[in-house]
């Protein structure tokens, strides 16, 4: 019996980066897992929720919530830290509602950071990918710290054959994102993703890997406008052969 | 009474939820005992080893003694640290051993906290002077900390004033770290604590000019421990 | 000084500090050499973790039980001849020192470093009263002779001044002859403080902690100013902020453990001193008069609102050294006497969300703070919901921002208006850049949404 998972895809996923969800639902595909994606799915809130407007946020919370619950899936799996954190939080959001938050408790207990989800779920830390190269891996803020998914990445690209993980300097620092920090306060998080890049370009890299797509549109961003040779890459891309970017 | 004591107060505990001021605080319970394991079992030797390289690390000299030794010990710092005038706190150790009476032989200068002179005669001495003597109650190991208590013969001046600071220590008082210390402070409260208690390690320091540390500002140059056995 | 430390605007700070290279290569050497100094020493004590979760259990304790500690406290320091007052407002403060400094007819003052001193206002106070401040602190005294120049940190004010620029000033106002050299510059000050120690009527200090049990004023410092200000003038003033109470000696073993080590990666700081009552009758040295001033200012306000764990805080000024915003603007971009996560965890409740709203947004978030915190106060979950009652109770974020909000919660709250959303996402490119776009490109290239949308490839796929 396989396993059922519904795909969350994420905002950014969805539009900007489509290549991460396409590479994530092949990569549980390939690992033995059925995947659903209901399209009725919009995005988890965040950047509502961060700016301090909660109430404004529950209406696509709901419809989230519907949307990742409606097939009944085991498992609902998501190739960011940040999206799957904030639907974690749905419950303390909806305390008290006497509909919403029994639907946010089962949708937070069956919620997955794909990375997290292949290790400690599926319990696979070699996805027998091969990808040659020197690269380093950005631990989000938001996927180490707050959600506490660490380890599970490491494995995975420590796994990755032909593929040398280097550490380089100020790696555990914000890249400056922040979501709506990027454009609310543009210069300083300007400051925050040059000198990141700077750490990145002086170690050297083929591939910068990391498991947000909202830090890798950032830090892509920047590289490219410095004009450097670097590879940005999410996990699954990785993971998938490190294709398209 | 204090002026505005009930009503500031009464304001927090209003803040807090109640009427009025509880007449017992709710239990404190620490959610472990680490601070108690610190060199649990450590005997007066390893204590005085380890002791002595924390306080070299804050560049505090070290000189070790046996009791019939300890003026020796003090002359010896004392010339070391370019004799010149001195002041010694008037302490019940130093008296047992005669200290000022047989430094005063080869001391240029050397007077004790006196009790008998003014506040005025004992601070420009003390301002003038280049070594202050001082008797620690406690050293404490884990951080190279020497204790001090000051008052009547013990001026607070004794340990900061003047440019060089010699700290008396019995071997036997060394605990292991501030646990031990504070514990001994309670201990003291019954039988009056003084007025003026000052843990020292080492000499006065500063970095606020881009992080670079300077070796004394304000208080003592430099610093000396002589600890006796 | 209060508070408030600059009158430009949030953009303006920004461009100000972000502009100041010095100031930016300064900050971000000491939060990596401080950083490491203090993993070094925890790693050293071992039990971090624990370490922390006593500490944090401690202080916790103390504010449930403030109204009990602080009257404990009186009652002892009383008891044992301080003399002590109370002060609800900044004001009060000052009119109290006002009252003690002019009844004795005091012309000069000698200060110890004290944020509470900043924050009501002190200085200014007493200058007008044709009374002589003079702080002692190497790093104030520098900040003081720069024409009063603010913090950048709370723990090493002078952090954002380098030693040509200190040499500059202190040859301009005081004389100095020498080098740039901070041992020489350090040895001048020594001299030229000095005398000022001894002929001072009044030692000002704060007070790192309060024993409840003794009555005890307490003092953590590395120059023996702290000391000296307590030794030699006659009358002493100690500013205390209501919260910053222990019960007894026991808990300031855990306290200072951490706060040292947090702080500056040390064990201890060169002096720990403890102060209980004036001098005795007997001592020829100490203050004959002992004033404690009580400090509320906001506090007690912050006490009752849900933000109650900030208080917690020891002063140690670790988590503005992990700030990853505050490595490249300082103090002196938040424009508060207290910055960093601290800063905007406690600056909003304790002195108006009208006046502070902006010093939030100066956050992205990272929760890098947080970890580092000895006595744990949830200072990423405080930031987080200043911003809700910013936006949705006190309602200060302005008329545009809420519109915005309100159509994107909108479209993304609807199935149908998100997928029409996604269809359009890839005309960003045809946008003129300007807002949020404009922001965002002028620090990075934008990226190129795909025509192809994921919904489009699975629909296919899943056939």
């Amino acid at each position: 019996m396989t396993i059922r998972v519904s795909f969350f895809a994420t905002c950014l996923g969805d539009t900007v980066f489509p290549d991460i969800g396409i590479q994530s639902v092949l990569l549980l595909e390939k690992l033995g897992c059925t995947v659903s994606f209901n399209p009725k799915q919009t995005c988890c809130a965040q950047p509502l929720v961060n700016s301090g407007f909660h109430e404004k946020a529950k209406k696509s919370m709901r419809t989230l919530m519907d949307a990742l619950l409606e097939d009944d899936s085991e498992y609902v799996v998501g190739p960011s830290g940040s999206c799957v954190l904030q639907v974690k939080e749905y419950p303390e959001l909806f305390k008290g509602d006497p509909l919403w938050e029994e639907k946010a408790v089962t949708l937070a207990g069956k919620i997955w950071e794909i990375t997290d989800f292949l290790v400690n779920i599926l319990g696979i830390t070699d996805v027998g990918a091969r990808l040659k190269g020197r690269a380093a891996y950005h631990p989000s803020c938001h996927m180490t710290r707050l959600l506490g998914v660490k380890e599970p990445p490491l494995t995975l690209l420590a796994n990755i054959q032909d593929l040398e993980l280097v550490p380089f300097k100020g790696q555990e620092k914000c890249c400056g994102f922040g979501g709506a920090f990027a454009v609310k306060l543009g210069p300083l998080s300007g400051a925050m993703v040059a000198e990141k890049v700077d750490n990145i370009v002086a170690a050297d890299l083929d591939y910068l890997i990391g498991a947000d797509a909202g830090c890798l549109m950032n830090i892509a961003g920047r590289i490219q406008r410095e004009g450097h040779d670097i590879k940005v890459l999410h996990i699954v891309q990785a993971l998938m052969g490190g294709g398209v970017s | 009474m204090t002026e505005g004591k009930e009503q500031f107060i009464g304001h927090i505990s209003s803040c807090l939820g109640r009427t009025s001021v509880p007449t017992a605080p709710t239990p404190l319970h620490l959610p472990n005992t680490v601070h108690h394991d610190f060199l649990k079992g450590a005997d007066a030797d390893e204590l005085e080893r380890i002791f002595i390289a924390n306080a070299e690390v804050s560049s505090t000299t070290i000189y070790k003694c046996e009791a019939e030794n300890l003026n020796k010990s003090i002359a010896q710092a004392i010339s070391d640290f370019g004799g010149g005038q001195t002041l010694i706190a008037d302490h019940s150790y130093f008296r047992e051993h005669n200290t000022r009476e047989v430094l005063s032989s080869d001391c240029k200068e050397i007077r004790k906290w006196d009790l008998n002179e003014s506040r005025e005669k004992n601070i420009a001495y003390a301002e003038q002077a280049s070594i202050g003597i001082a008797m620690a109650e406690l050293a404490l190991a884990e951080p190279g900390t020497v204790l001090l208590f000051s008052h009547g013969g013990s001026g607070r001046s004794v340990s900061l004033l003047p440019a060089y600071t010699i700290t008396v220590i019995r071997k036997q008082d060394i605990r292991p770290r501030l646990t031990q210390a504070m514990a001994f402070l309670s201990e003291q409260i019954a039988t009056g604590l003084p007025n003026s208690v000052n843990f020292i390690s080492g000499a006065s320091s500063t970095a606020d000019i881009e992080l670079v540390r300077v070796q004394g500002v304000h208080g003592p140059l430099a610093t000396a421990y002589v600890i006796v056995s | 000084m209060s508070i408030k430390t600059s009158n430009l605007t949030l953009n303006e700070r920004l461009e100000k500090e972000l502009g100041d290279s010095f100031m930016r290569s300064s900050i971000a050497n000491a939060q990596d050499l401080l950083n490491q100094r203090r993993s070094d020493a925890f790693e050293e004590l071992g039990n971090y973790e624990q370490w922390r979760d006593n500490a944090a259990a401690i202080r916790a304790h103390v504010l449930e039980n403030l109204d009990y500690y602080l009257n404990q406290f009186v009652e002892k320091a009383t008891e044992k001849g301080a003399k002590v007052y109370f002060a609800k407002t900044a004001q009060d403060a000052t009119d109290h020192a006002l009252q003690i400094l002019q009844k004795i007819q005091a012309k000069k003052a000698v200060k110890s470093k004290s944020m509470v001193t900043e924050e009501v206002g002190l200085n200014e106070v007493l200058e007008e009263a044709d009374i002589e401040v003079i702080e002692t602190d190497l790093g104030e005294y520098i900040l003081q002779t720069d024409d009063c120049d603010k913090p950048s940190h709370i723990v090493v004010p002078a952090l954002h001044k380098n030693r040509d620029r200190i040499r500059e000033v202190f040859a301009e106002k005081k004389g100095y002859l020498g080098d740039n050299v901070p041992e020489n510059i350090t040895r001048f000050v020594r001299k030229k403080i000095r005398k000022e120690f001894l002929t001072a009527d009044v030692g000002i200090t704060g007070c790192n902690f309060g024993v409840a049990e003794t009555g005890t004023v307490t003092l953590v410092t590395n120059e023996g100013n702290g000391r000296f200000v307590t030794t030699t003038p006659k009358t002493q003033v100690v500013f205390m902020g209501m919260e910053r109470i222990v019960p007894t000696f026991a808990e300031l073993d855990i306290i200072f453990s951490m706060l040292a080590r947090s702080a500056v990666g040390a064990k201890l700081t060169s002096y720990l001193s403890f102060m209980t009552g004036p001098k005795a009758e007997q001592d020829k040295d100490g203050p004959e008069d002992l004033h404690i001033i009580i400090v509320d200012n906001g506090r007690s306000q912050v006490l009752k609102s849900g933000f109650q764990d900030v208080l917690r805080c020891i002063r140690c000024g670790t988590c503005m050294l992990e700030c990853p915003a505050y490595r490249h603007i300082s103090g002196h971009g938040y424009g508060t006497l207290y910055p960093g996560p601290l800063g905007l965890a406690l600056v909003p409740i304790l002195a108006g969300y009208e006046e502070y709203k902006d010093i939030t947004k100066i956050c992205s978030l990272c929760g890098a703070c947080n970890d580092v915190c000895p006595v744990k106060i949830p200072l990423y979950e405080s930031i987080m919901e200043h911003r809700r009652v910013i936006a949705e109770e006190k309602k200060l974020t302005g008329a545009i921002e809420p519109m915005v909000m309100e159509i994107y919660s909108h479209v993304i709250g609807s199935p149908t208006l998100y997928k029409a959303g996604t269809k359009l996402a890839h005309l960003i490119k045809f946008l003129p850049k300007v807002g949020p776009l404009g922001e965002w490109h002028r620090e990075r290239e934008l990226p190129v949404p795909s025509k192809k949308r994921f919904r489009d490839w699975y629909k296919k796929h899943a056939q």
